[in-house]
């Protein structure tokens, strides 16, 4: 009888590193003895219902992911019509997303090599920047955070 | 042009990872060339076909190789369990969610590894590490194992897709 390719021992749910949206723990490959390969991973989150076009909920996924450090600089997006099929969106809806991060500096495309991330996200870092100054003014006003995220809530 | 089924789901989440592995590639590539390099030194020539056979066979194991184990993609979601092997993204499968009975996360060991796309009657293999790895049991039995960068993330966008969307039985 010959080997038996893919068998393994299962992996108890408490050793596998959490996932949570957002924040990602993922556990370290330390048994792996073959591990030359090169690998990239993303989590999508979209909702088909909400006001947002499903375009900007791309965009904001990949900023998050770059943001994150999920999608390191040089990394390689998914081609459209996979990324689609997995989102259950229309082809022309991603590439219009990958443009708009094209155009916003954080993707380039080249020719037989997809979309790859070039920015680690500036545009976040200025956001960030502009938080902590809106922040410390709620601070100065005795506001706390539940008031600012209604705040925020409330404007968008 | 339309766009693909989606589940009675609103707001879902989708896992995508991509796993490359060139050095095996190369490996393969030198070693193939290497082999091809012997026969020639020792009595081959172009118009010999017990030259020309062995050759066309270890094109065809090298373009094998490329096509199915130098790039897997898998994304994980309410449409199942996708996945897309080599460069052209070719050939590629997908699991329903209605047609996976359990998902998890198994620790693959060095010497079970098939290095690119394994076929038996019962079991479809695409692994190029060892380590942690996402085996999903589908409902004729016939058993996956596929390689991601993040099985857990992988395993639970299946769990999470299979809890919202429509009944679809545990994954």
């Amino acid at each position: 009888m010959g080997r038996r390719l893919g068998s393994g021992r299962v992996v108890p749910q408490e050793e596998q590193g959490k996932w949570t949206d957002g924040i990602r723990t993922p556990r370290p490959l330390t048994n792996c003895v073959y591990d030359a390969s090169t690998s990239s991973t993303m989590r999508w989150t979209i909702d088909h219902t909400s006001r947002e076009r499903l375009q900007d909920q791309i965009v904001s996924c990949v900023r998050r992911g770059v943001a994150s450090g999920e999608l390191p600089v040089g990394e390689q997006l998914p081609p459209a019509a996979e990324l689609g099929t997995a989102l259950s969106v229309d082809r022309n809806t991603v590439l219009a997303a990958y443009r708009q991060l094209r155009d916003d500096g954080v993707l380039e495309f080249r020719r037989g090599r997809g979309a790859r991330v070039v920015s680690d996200a500036p545009a976040l870092s200025s956001v960030t920047e502009a938080a902590q100054k809106l922040i410390a003014t709620a601070r100065e006003r005795g506001l706390g955070t539940n008031d600012l995220i209604r705040i925020i809530k409330e404007l968008t | 042009m339309t766009s693909p089924p989606i589940t009675d789901s609103t707001r879902h989440a989708v896992y995508t990872g991509r796993t490359t592995n060139w050095p095996m590639v190369a490996t393969t590539c030198v070693g193939a060339l290497f082999v091809v390099i012997m026969g020639k030194q020792s009595n081959g020539s172009w118009g010999d076909l017990l030259f020309v056979v062995p050759l066309m066979l270890v094109a065809i194991g090298i373009l094998a190789n490329v096509l199915t184990a130098s790039s897997v993609r898998a994304a994980a979601g309410p449409n199942g369990f996708t996945i897309r092997w080599g460069l052209v993204g070719w050939p590629r499968c997908t699991y329903g969610l209605d047609e996976i009975d359990h998902a998890e996360v198994i620790e693959l060991p060095s010497w079970r590894v098939s290095f690119g796309l394994w076929w038996t009657p019962k079991r479809t293999n695409c692994t190029v590490r060892s380590g942690p790895t996402v085996r999903l049991t589908l409902r004729n039995g016939r058993i996956v194992t596929v390689t991601v960068p993040e099985p857990a993330a992988a395993v639970a966008a299946l769990r999470e897709a299979s809890a919202s969307g429509p009944d679809t039985g545990p994954v």
